[in-house]
């Protein structure tokens, strides 16, 4: 097993503590996603907030545990399987650098990364990662957002992204467009909204509706030179491909979700049944599970481009929390979903991490093995 | 008999097929009686619930025609129950199970990825595949197995599994805005209401 030393415990269980406040947001949020009040008034959520910025750019200090969230990819794995066991939905609606930082972390110079913090201390902003789009998905190969040079010596940007959280409501992040024909020429533009030229909408969701997705739609939306992410990097490393560490960091922080919203799911069953041990082969599940994301997150810190283990949790672990909340169903009897609000909640929210960076086929291609076996090892 | 039978959850299937959730529910419950919903909520299309029920808010289901109301006292949960009209909701189920698949093809035909059109793809076709198999076979579990409240909620489960693996063909096309995705989890909620599910001990 992987133990967890006492730094790892305490974050596990201080998050456990925070993991309570959003539960308590959890239905409100489900019903009216776009209420934000109750998000800005939550501590938890303003620690988390805070915890996710790089200690440099932070505008309050945080407790001493709350440093291990970011200090390697265990910590976020601890993290968010506690923090999802409260509700993922209301985690996903923290205005948190998110996968936006990563990406500005991953691909921004100095100048880029203290643009992009010092606005959202400055204005508490929700962040958008904007990369979908409407006839692609995340197809990279046939992205047709454009971005061309402009007449004042920067950039246009023009086409549309869709399935993009905080889509209507973020003020700033990133969006991927082509500068050219080439995988090498994708490139993430640095964004603060409003701006002339854009329009966000938000889409009506099944489930993790504190994410809210939605559109972004690019008119010839202006985009100074120096907003352009990358340019300080070689060419193999400016685009796409330079965050991919990024991505396999939130690869598995998206499985580590789905695994705490399952667990929440048979907290839930074995609350309602004390005392039933029909829960015993979905616990030791969950449990193995976990132990599998614990593993998989040491991985992620010392062979950070590899994302065959990521892909690997990420697909089990999504499946686990489906199939886990069917099981509930079954556990609790008829109409047990409508007779518990969070439970039908959970089922639908679960949804929404098969196609979170990265679906189960597309995880499936990552994963199959593409030659004969070594004889060495595992 | 088996005739009739046939006749029956053929054309509740259609109704699901055609019509939706609402249209196959309401054939369903068309001529017969279910009883009281085992587990105290009932589900009925939206133009069938009396005035003065005391309904459930669910907006998903509300766009579907579908309500959920509450019945006190609740029925005891047993293991025989209304097997004939849960088959009949099944191939309810089933048409609007149908009804996802063609949405589904109509989403990835002309759709490609890194160049090649996503209907070639070896997993996508083994889903599809399958889906035809596991349709296929729930119709024909639901015309034997009509007497058996077991057999018939065991359709009613594989049509949720099912559902499921077609959904996510759709990627978050099938998750946000528009969708026929959100038919069949009312589809599963509706089922839940009526299948005569003993907690699982």
């Amino acid at each position: 097993m992987t133990g967890l030393d006492p730094a790892l415990r305490e974050l596990r269980d201080q998050s456990r503590h925070i993991a309570a406040e959003l539960r308590a947001l959890a239905l409100p949020l489900d019903a009216d996603p776009q209420d934000t009040a109750p998000l800005l008034d939550s501590p938890a959520l303003e620690l988390l907030r805070h915890t996710g910025t790089p200690r440099r750019f932070r505008s309050a200090a945080i407790p001493r545990w709350a440093e291990e969230f970011t200090a390697g990819c265990l910590g976020r794995v601890v993290a968010n399987i506690e923090l999802a066991r409260g509700d993922a939905s209301v985690l996903n609606a923290c205005a948190a650098p998110s996968l936006a930082g990563f990406t500005v972390d991953a691909l921004g110079d100095k100048a880029q990364q203290e643009f992009f913090y010092e606005e959202l201390a400055k204005h508490r902003s929700w962040t958008f990662f904007a990369m979908t789009e409407p006839e692609h998905g995340s197809d990279a190969t046939g992205m047709e957002t454009r971005l061309t040079p402009g007449p004042d010596g920067g950039h246009r940007l023009n086409g549309t992204k869709r399935y993009v959280a905080n889509a209507a409501r973020g003020s700033i992040g990133v969006v991927f467009a082509r500068t050219g024909p080439t995988p090498l020429s994708i490139r993430a533009a640095l964004l603060r909204l409003p701006a002339p030229g854009f329009t966000g909408s938000a889409l009506e969701m099944t489930g993790l509706r504190g994410a809210c997705i939605g559109e972004m739609t690019f008119d010839d939306v202006s985009v100074p030179r120096e907003r352009v992410l990358g340019a300080h990097l070689p060419a193999s490393r400016r685009g796409l491909w330079g965050a991919n560490r990024a991505f396999n960091v939130v690869r598995l922080q998206i499985a580590a979700q789905a695994l705490g919203v399952a667990y929440a799911m048979c907290d839930l069953v074995r609350a309602d049944r004390p005392g039933w041990t029909g829960h015993e082969v979905v616990s030791a599940r969950l449990d193995a599970a976990r132990e599998l994301l614990y593993d998989t997150a040491l991985s992620v810190d010392t062979r950070p481009d590899n994302r065959y283990p990521p892909s690997l949790a990420k697909l089990h672990t999504t499946a686990l929390a489906v199939e886990t909340g069917r099981w509930a169903e079954a556990a609790l009897g008829p109409a047990a979903l409508l007779h518990h609000p969070l439970l039908e909640k959970w089922c639908r929210d679960v949804g929404a991490f098969e196609f979170m960076d990265g679906t189960s086929n597309v995880l499936r291609l990552t994963i199959a093995p593409s030659a004969a076996p070594r004889r060495e090892g595992r | 008999m088996r005739e009739n039978t046939r006749d029956t959850i053929d054309r509740c299937e259609d109704a699901g097929y055609a019509d939706g959730l609402a249209a196959g529910l309401a054939l369903a419950l068309d001529g017969t009686s279910p009883g009281p919903a085992p587990g105290g909520i009932a589900a009925l299309p939206a133009n069938a619930v009396p005035g003065g029920s005391a309904v459930i808010p669910h907006v998903m289901a509300a766009r579907e025609g579908i309500v959920f109301l509450r019945q006190e006292p609740a029925a005891p949960a047993t293991a025989t129950g209304p097997a004939a009209f849960c088959a009949r909701l099944g191939a309810a189920r089933l048409g609007v199970t149908r009804r996802l698949a063609d949405c589904v093809l109509a989403h990835l035909t002309g759709r490609s990825s890194g160049g090649e059109p996503i209907l070639r793809k070896q997993l996508v076709q083994g889903t599809l595949a399958d889906a035809r198999v596991t349709t296929e076979v729930a119709r024909r579990a639901l015309l034997v197995g009509g007497a058996s409240t077991a057999a018939v909620a065991d359709v009613h489960d594989r049509l949720t599994v099912l559902d499921w693996e077609l959904a996510k063909l759709l990627g978050a096309a099938g998750y946000a805005g528009e969708s026929a995705a959100r038919e069949v989890f009312v589809s599963r909620l509706t089922a839940g209401c009526w299948l005569p599910r003993v907690r699982v001990t």
